[in-house]
C-alpha cells in the first residue's frame, strides 16, 4: 500500500485500518493525522522485515549465486529501502578505528563459496582465517602476522593490534587440508595513528626537549612535573571526556547537562478558560483588556492560573455604546 | 602597543541535507528552521551590529555545502516562513495566556520580538536568502568563509581517493558558485584528517585546514611550536591545531560556560510542558510533542525544580564569561609569547549551532568577547588562518597525525557497533560510481542526468551525520532510512545506466527529491588522467 492509496481512502476506512494496527488515540485524529501515522507504521514494519547486512545476530546468510542485487524486485514508486545483503564479491577491506584497533569487513562470492564447499564437503567446514600482517615502515615487507580464525556467520571484526604508528594489511583466506594458508583476497594497507609525541626531530626546527615538554604540557593542560607518558594519557583522557562535535546532536539531541536521576514524579498546572458569547458587533473586555470576538460573537480566553484570587470583570458593550453588561467571576486557586 | 599573539575563532556551521518535498511537513526539516531562528540570524545580527558600531574583527566561519544548499532552496525558504509565522502566532497566544504571570509574560514578549525580528530579517532584509548576509560580511572583510566536504562525508573512513576528491571537488566548486570566491581553507568534516588527504586539498587551491590538538601535537617531525602555530604538510597545505584550553571553557559539560545556572534551560520547552490540546497545532502533526523553541526556565541547578529565566541576569553572566575568556587568553598568550620565538596563535573552533540554539546566550557572549577584545586590551588580536599565513609564510614541514574531534579523538564515533555496517555499502557504491565515471566519460542527455544523480546519491549517503546519529541513538530510524535509501537509489541507477534502460519518470522524481547541487558533473569521480585536463578548465577562481 502506498501513501497515495491511503490518501484515496475515506476516514472510516482509515479508522478501520488504524484499529487493526492498534494505533492509540485514533478516534481523536484528523484524517491527515491518521494517514501520517499509518504510513509511519508501514515504513517501520517494512524496515523490521529487512535484514541488517552485518549484524552478528542475524541468521546465516544464503551464499548461493542468486544473492546478487535485490534492487530489481520493485519497480514501483514506493521507496526502495532494501539494500543488498551481499555484492557477490570475494573481498576484504581494512579500516582504522584508533591507534589500537582496526576494523575489517569481508565477503565471499557465490563462486568462491561453491568451490570451497565442494572441496571441504560443506561451507561450514572450510577453515576460514583472517591473517593480519604487520608491515615494515615502507609497507614493503611483511614483518610479522597473526591469524584470526573466522566464524562463517560473521563478516566483520574489530582487530586489536595495540600498535600505534604501524602499517597493517590483512589476507582473507583458509587453510588447505595440508595446513597451508591460501589467500582468497588481500586488503588495502592502513596505518594506525600515533598516540604520542613523535620521536622524529627536525634539525632546522629544533627545540630543547625541556621546552617542548613545557609546551606540550601547556597544550594538554596537564599538571607540572608529569612524565610525557602521563601527559599523553591526560590528553587522551581529555579527548574522551570532552564533547567534540555536536552539529547534529546540538540540534536534535543535545547531551544532557545533568545526569538524569530516575525517580517518580508528578507535575501539575492549572489554566482557566473563560468563554462566552455576545452580539457579534459588540466590544468586549476582560480585566479591562479588549478581547477579539469570533464572527459569531463567541469568545474564548485561556490563561495560566496562579495561586490566589483573581477578580475577572468581563464587560460587553453594544456597538452604539448604549448597552453595557459586566459579569465578574471570582476565581481562587489554592494548592495544598 | 603591538599585540603579543593571536586568537582565531572558528565557527563550523553545518546541518545535514534534509529536504522532503514529498511531505507537506517533515519533522527533521525543523533542524534547519531552529538553527536559522536561534543561531544563524542571532549571529548575523551580532556581526552586523559590530560592523555598525565600527568594531573591527576577523572571524572564520565554515558554511557547508548542504547548509548553503538548504538556505538557498526556495521550498525550504517558504517553509521557514510558514514555520516562523506559526511561532509568532504561538508567542502571541502565550502573551495572552501568561497575563497573570508577569515573569513569564515578559519572556513571551521577548520570544515574540525575537520571532518577529527573524521574520523581518529573513523576509524583508534578505529576501529569503541569508547566504547573502554572510556573503556581505565576507566581502566587507569581517568573515573568512571556508568550505567543508560536499556532504560532510567523513574522509578518514573513505576507501578510494576518488571519493575523497569528489567531496572536495564539488565543495569548492559549489562554494565558489554560492559565495562568489574560491575558499582559501576548509573545515574537514568532523575535523577528520587522514595523512595524504592534504594532497587533494592542494589540487583545489585550499591553503589550510584544521585538526584537533593531538593531530598537530603528534605530528612528525615534532612540531616546534606545538599547536600554537601551524605546520605545513608535505603538500604545502597548512594545518592549524585546535587549542584545548579555550575549547574546554566553552564546550565542557562540567566546567563550560553554557552550564551556568543563570543561563536558559534547553530541556524545558513549552512543547512538552503545556496542555496537549492547546499546544497541539504547534507540535508535530502526528501529535508527537516536540520542542517549539519557547523555553521559560533557567538551568537553576542540578534539580528538577527550575526557576523562571531572567534575560538580564543571563546577559550579565554572558558579559562576565566573555571577560573571563578574554582574560584567560591574554594570560595564555603572555606566557606562550615568553617561551616561543614567534607570536603564538590560539585556534578555537566550535560548532556554530552551539551558539544560540543550545547555548542561548552564546551569540551575546560572542558579541561581548569581540567588543572587549577590540576595546579593552592590547595583548591579543583576532585573525583568521589566512591572515596568519600572510604574516608567517614560513612554517615547519610536518605530517599531522590521523585525528578527529570526535569522542576519543580518532574514528570510533563513526566506526562502531551501531554504524559499522554502512561502510561495505558506502565503499561499494563509491567504487561503482568511479567505474561509471570511467566507463562513460562522454555521456549526454538522459544518461548524463542519471550519472549526475548517481553521484548525488553517493554523496548524500556519505554524510557523516547519519553514522553520528546512529551512534547517539536518537532519530536513528531516520538516519538508517536515509542511508539505505541513498544506497538503494544509487544501486538502481547503476543498474539502469549499465543496462541502458533508464526510467525517466523515476529519475525526474529523484532529481526533484535529492536535488543537492543541481549543477554537479559526475566526471569528478573519474580516475583517469584525461580528467585532470578537464579539471584545469574548471573556473574555480
Amino acid at each position: 500500500m502506498t501513501p497515495e492509496d491511503l490518501l484515496k481512502m475515506t476516514k472510516e476506512e482509515l479508522l478501520k485500518l488504524a484499529r487493526k494496527k492498534n494505533i492509540p488515540n485514533r478516534s481523536r485524529m484528523t484524517k491527515a493525522g491518521l494517514i501520517e501515522k499509518i504510513h509511519l507504521l508501514m515504513l517501520e514494519e517494512e524496515e523490521k522485515k529487512m535484514t541488517e547486512p552485518t549484524s552478528k545476530e542475524r541468521p546465516a546468510p544464503y551464499y548461493g549465486p542468486t544473492t546478487v542485487l535485490t534492487t530489481e524486485k520493485k519497480e514501483t514508486d514506493e521507496e526502495v529501502l532494501e539494500i543488498p545483503f551481499s555484492y557477490n564479491q570475494t573481498l576484504v577491506t581494512l579500516m582504522v578505528r584508533d591507534p589500537y584497533w582496526l576494523y575489517s569487513y569481508w565477503d565471499f562470492s557465490g563462486k568462491t563459496v561453491n568451490e570451497l564447499s565442494q572441496v571441504f564437503g560443506g561451507w561450514e567446514r572450510v577453515p576460514l582465517c583472517l591473517r593480519v600482517y604487520n608491515l615494515s615502515a615502507d609497507g614493503e615487507k611483511r614483518s610479522s602476522y597473526f591469524d584470526i580464525s573466522l566464524n562463517h556467520q560473521v563478516k566483520n571484526w574489530y582487530i586489536n593490534v595495540n600498535q600505534p604508528n604501524c602499517n597493517f594489511q590483512v589476507d582473507l583466506g583458509y587453510f588447505t587440508p595440508s595446513g597451508h594458508f591460501q589467500t582468497l583476497a588481500r586488503s588495502n594497507i592502513v596505518t594506525t595513528p600515533r598516540d604520542t609525541i613523535s620521536d622524529v626531530v627536525d634539525e632546522e626546527w629544533m627545540v630543547v626537549e625541556e621546552d617542548y615538554r613545557r609546551l606540550y604540557r601547556l597544550a594538554v593542560g596537564a599538571g607540572i612535573g608529569q612524565s610525557s607518558l602521563e601527559m599523553t594519557e591526560s590528553l587522551l583522557k581529555r579527548l574522551e571526556r570532552e564533547v567534540g562535535s555536536g552539529a547534529v546532536s546540538s540540534i536534535s539531541s543535545p547531551v544532557r547537562l545533568l545526569e538524569e536521576k530516575r525517580h517518580f514524579w508528578l507535575v501539575l498546572d492549572t489554566e482557566l478558560i473563560i468563554y462566552g458569547a455576545t452580539e457579534p458587533d459588540a466590544t468586549l473586555t476582560i480585566q479591562g483588556q479588549p478581547v477579539k470576538l469570533r464572527p459569531d460573537g463567541s469568545f474564548t480566553l485561556r490563561m495560566a492560573l496562579p495561586e490566589g484570587t483573581q477578580i475577572i470583570p468581563v464587560t460587553a458593550t453594544s456597538r452604539d455604546g448604549k448597552d453595557q453588561i459586566t459579569i465578574t467571576p471570582l476565581v481562587s486557586k489554592e494548592t495544598r | 602597543m603591538e599585540e603579543l599573539g593571536y586568537l582565531s575563532l572558528v565557527l563550523h556551521s553545518h546541518l545535514p541535507y534534509v529536504r522532503h518535498p514529498e511531505h507537506d511537513r517533515f519533522l527533521e526539516e525543523d533542524w534547519l528552521f531552529e538553527a536559522i531562528t536561534e543561531t544563524y540570524i542571532p549571529l548575523l545580527r551580532v556581526f552586523e551590529r559590530l560592523v555598525e558600531d565600527g568594531v573591527k574583527f576577523r572571524l572564520t566561519l565554515s558554511l557547508t555545502p548542504p547548509l548553503l544548499a538548504m538556505l538557498s532552496d526556495p521550498l525550504l525558504q517558504d517553509r521557514y516562513i510558514r514555520h516562523i509565522e506559526r511561532l509568532i502566532e504561538l508567542a502571541e497566544k502565550e502573551i495572552e495566556r501568561t497575563r497573570w504571570l508577569p515573569q513569564f509574560q515578559e519572556l513571551a514578549v521577548m520570544y515574540k520580538e525575537m520571532f518577529t525580528f527573524s521574520r523581518w530579517f529573513f523576509v524583508e532584509k534578505y529576501k529569503k536568502n541569508i547566504v547573502t548576509a554572510f556573503r556581505k560580511l565576507q566581502d566587507e572583510g569581517f568573515l573568512e568563509i571556508i568550505t567543508c566536504g560536499m556532504t560532510h562525508g567523513y574522509l578518514p573512513l573513505m576507501l578510494q581517493k576518488e571519493a575523497v576528491r569528489a567531496q572536495i571537488h564539488y565543495a569548492t566548486e559549489y562554494h565558489t558558485q554560492m559565495l562568489g570566491r574560491p575558499p582559501q581553507g576548509i573545515w574537514l568534516p568532523e575535523c577528520g584528517y587522514n595523512p595524504g588527504d592534504d594532497e587533494i586539498l592542494r589540487e583545489y587551491g585550499l591553503r589550510f585546514f584544521f585538526t584537533d590538538a593531538h593531530g598537530i601535537l603528534h605530528a612528525s617531525p615534532r612540531p616546534k611550536y606545538g599547536n600554537f602555530a601551524p605546520v605545513y604538510c608535505p603538500s604545502g597545505v597548512a594545518a592549524f591545531g585546535r587549542d584545548l584550553e579555550s575549547s574546554k571553557q566553552v564546550w565542557s559539560a562540567q566546567e563550560g560556560y553554557p552550564g551556568d545556572y543563570e543561563y536558559r534551560e534547553f530541556y524545558r520547552d513549552i512543547g512538552f510542558d503545556l496542555e496537549y490540546e492547546y499546544i497541539r497545532p504547534y507540535i508535530h502533526p502526528s501529535g508527537v510533542r516536540i520542542n517549539t523553541g519557547i523555553k521559560y526556565y533557567r538551568i537553576t541547578g542540578p534539580t528538577h525544580h527550575k526557576e523562571p529565566y531572567n534575560p538580564w541576569r543571563a546577559k550579565e553572566k554572558a558579559a562576565i564569561h566573555a571577560g573571563n575568556f578574554m582574560f584567560n587568553r591574554e594570560k595564555q598568550i603572555e606566557y606562550l609569547a615568553s617561551i616561543l620565538d614567534r607570536k603564538p596563535l590560539i585556534v578555537s573552533p566550535y560548532d556554530a549551532e552551539l551558539y544560540g540554539h543550545w547555548w542561548f546566550e552564546g551569540p551575546q557572549w560572542l558579541d561581548y568577547l569581540i567588543r572587549k577584545i577590540h576595546y579593552d586590551q592590547h595583548t591579543i588580536k583576532l585573525i583568521t588562518p589566512s591572515d596568519y599565513l600572510e604574516m608567517y609564510p614560513r612554517n615547519q614541514v610536518s605530517v599531522p597525525s590521523l585525528s578527529s574531534w570526535g569522542y576519543k579523538g580518532y574514528n570510533e564515533v563513526w566506526l562502531e557497533g551501531s554504524n559499522d555496517w554502512i561502510y561495505r555499502h558506502l565503499h561499494q557504491i563509491s567504487q561503482k560510481m568511479i567505474e561509471l565515471a570511467n566507463q562513460y566519460p562522454n555521456a549526454t542527455g538522459i544518461q548524463e542526468r542519471a550519472l549526475n544523480q548517481a553521484a548525488r546519491e553517493v554523496l548524500l549517503a556519505q554524510s557523516s551525520d547519519w553514522a553520528f546519529i546512529m551512534k547517539t541513538g536518537t532519530m536513528v530510524d531516520y538516519a538508517v532510512k536515509r542511508t539505505k535509501s541513498h544506497i538503494s537509489r544509487f544501486l538502481r541507477l547503476y543498474e539502469q545506466i549499465t543496462g541502458d534502460r533508464i526510467d525517466h519518470d523515476w529519475l525526474s522524481d529523484l532529481e526533484y527529491k535529492d536535488n543537492i547541487f543541481p549543477g554537479l558533473d559526475y566526471r569528478a569521480y573519474s580516475s583517469n588522467a584525461g580528467y585532470k585536463r578537464w579539471k584545469r578548465e574548471l573556473k574555480l577562481a
